[in-house]
């Protein structure tokens, strides 16, 4: 009986022993957070980027089959889209002309104010829609950086940075959210401003008064209004208007410009002045 | 004493190679923003295949796991490792408190709890990310996961089946 009780007393004195032990592991590990996943990084990123190659390559491989149907559909859409900017491009080059040594000038003003530094992708999180750069603090990238492509396509901002990694929230994340303009074909007219909120599996857009006309293909751009992002970065188009005279404000399904999977350098941007 | 810990840095090593083509391998070939989750899937059969009276293997595979579970769910560790502590606890109480499956059954027996850990996990883990002001939208994501990675934890079964019984016949012959 003696011996039942103390076998039974030492089995409760070693699960607690192991679960003090795993608190004071966790605690440690919350301590110096930035440091171990620092070194994480640092020792993962020799086996990343050779998966992350291949990986690319691999998957362009397979998708070709599968996309083979719509491929022509879209080749289509594209000449035809071509053949409008063309004839837009002949109306606009007149103004263009007129406007270009007053937007020279501008320009270059807009342009010292970024500084852009390169960074590769080692790590992607497709459920949560984040990714991992290989900058960090000691590159000057910090928090709440904009991060785009060479295309100026807006892809996320740095939520987190460590010595030489930082982890970046993609536009399609469900707590990112981007204050946009809408660009529409008609210069003269007032901007039409509007918020873009990820869903993880995509994003939509919101927060567009009711009485503004949104049309299928209308350009979404950042509006540099929340300070992160700089102006005139391309976010999406629009695929359709959902307009209800019952709310305030009117949404939007949109298609988004950036792909991760399709993209291994990124731009931090380091030096933004609004 | 030696061999064990060999075992563990060689199982480590193994849960970090799983770790790094989760993050950088399989997301281009995820499915509905889905991944097997290889490094879940090592840790459940090392629970799974523990003897009844044993803690060392599970508190390895917990720690280990845990850890890099935890390190791209930003911003605190120990979310992942406490639903895995969790996760452990129900495995260690199906054991004490029913009948274990054998024999021919016994895959069903490891798929059920294998899909109910896997879930319980999920669940746990988007709870504690809620309680951390990190709340995420649940969708399909989990059950396409789940499905992802049952492929990957039926082989697994199967080849930690014939490594064990490779293992019994050599420790047979030895007594000859």
């Amino acid at each position: 009986m003696d011996i039942y009780i103390k076998k039974q007393n030492s089995s409760w004195q070693k699960i607690l022993a192991m679960a003090g032990s795993l608190a004071v592991l966790i605690i440690f590990l919350n301590f110096f957070q930035a440091e171990v996943r620092n070194s994480f990084y640092a020792a993962s990123s020799p086996i990343s980027n050779p998966l992350i190659y291949g990986a690319s390559a691999t998957s362009g491989f397979f998708s070709s089959f599968f996309t083979f149907a719509d491929t022509k559909q879209e080749n289509e859409a594209l000449i035809s889209e071509n053949r409008q900017l063309l004839s837009q491009i002949t109306m606009l080059q007149d103004s263009a002309r007129q406007a270009h040594i007053t937007n020279l000038a501008t320009q270059t003003a807009a342009t010292r104010s970024l500084s852009l530094a390169p960074a590769q992708i080692i790590g992607m999180d497709a459920a949560r829609n984040t990714i991992t750069l290989d900058k960090g603090l000691s590159d000057g990238v910090t928090e709440n950086m904009a991060v785009i492509s060479h295309e100026n396509v807006a892809y996320g901002r740095v939520f987190a940075a460590y010595a030489h990694f930082s982890e970046v929230v993609l536009v399609s994340n469900a707590s990112s959210v981007l204050n946009i303009k809408i660009q529409n074909s008609d210069p003269l007219a007032a901007p039409i401003y509007g918020a873009v909120k990820g869903s993880n599996s995509g994003a939509y857009l919101d927060l567009v008064s009711s009485d503004a006309e949104l049309k299928e293909g209308d350009l979404l751009v950042t509006s540099g209004l929340e300070g992160i992002f700089p102006k005139d970065l391309l976010v999406g188009s629009i695929i359709a208007a959902d307009k209800n005279d019952a709310k305030a404000f009117q949404t939007a399904s949109i298609r988004l410009f950036f792909n991760a999977g399709n993209i291994d350098t990124l731009f931090v941007v380091t030096g933004y002045k609004k | 004493m030696i061999r064990r810990i060999l075992a563990f840095a060689a199982l480590f090593l193994l849960m970090f190679l799983c770790s790094a083509l989760q993050r950088s391998f399989l997301p281009y070939f995820s499915v509905m923003s889905a991944i097997p989750n290889l490094v879940f899937t090592i840790f459940f059969l090392l629970i799974f295949f523990e003897p009844k009276y044993e803690y060392a293997t599970g508190i390895f595979a917990v720690t280990a796991a845990g850890f890099l579970l935890d390190i791209p769910l930003s911003p605190y560790f120990g979310i992942a490792m406490g639903s895995l502590v969790a996760v452990y606890a129900f495995r260690k109480a199906i054991i004490f408190f029913l009948k274990e499956g054998t024999g021919n059954y016994r895959m069903f027996h490891f798929l059920a709890l294998f899909c109910g850990g896997f879930l319980g996990y999920q669940g746990l883990l988007h709870a504690g990310l809620a309680l951390v002001g990190r709340p995420e939208p649940l969708g399909l994501t989990p059950v396409i996961s789940l499905l992802y990675s049952l492929p990957f934890a039926v082989a697994g079964f199967y080849l930690y089946n014939l490594v064990a019984e490779r293992q019994a016949q050599n420790k047979q012959l030895k007594l000859f």
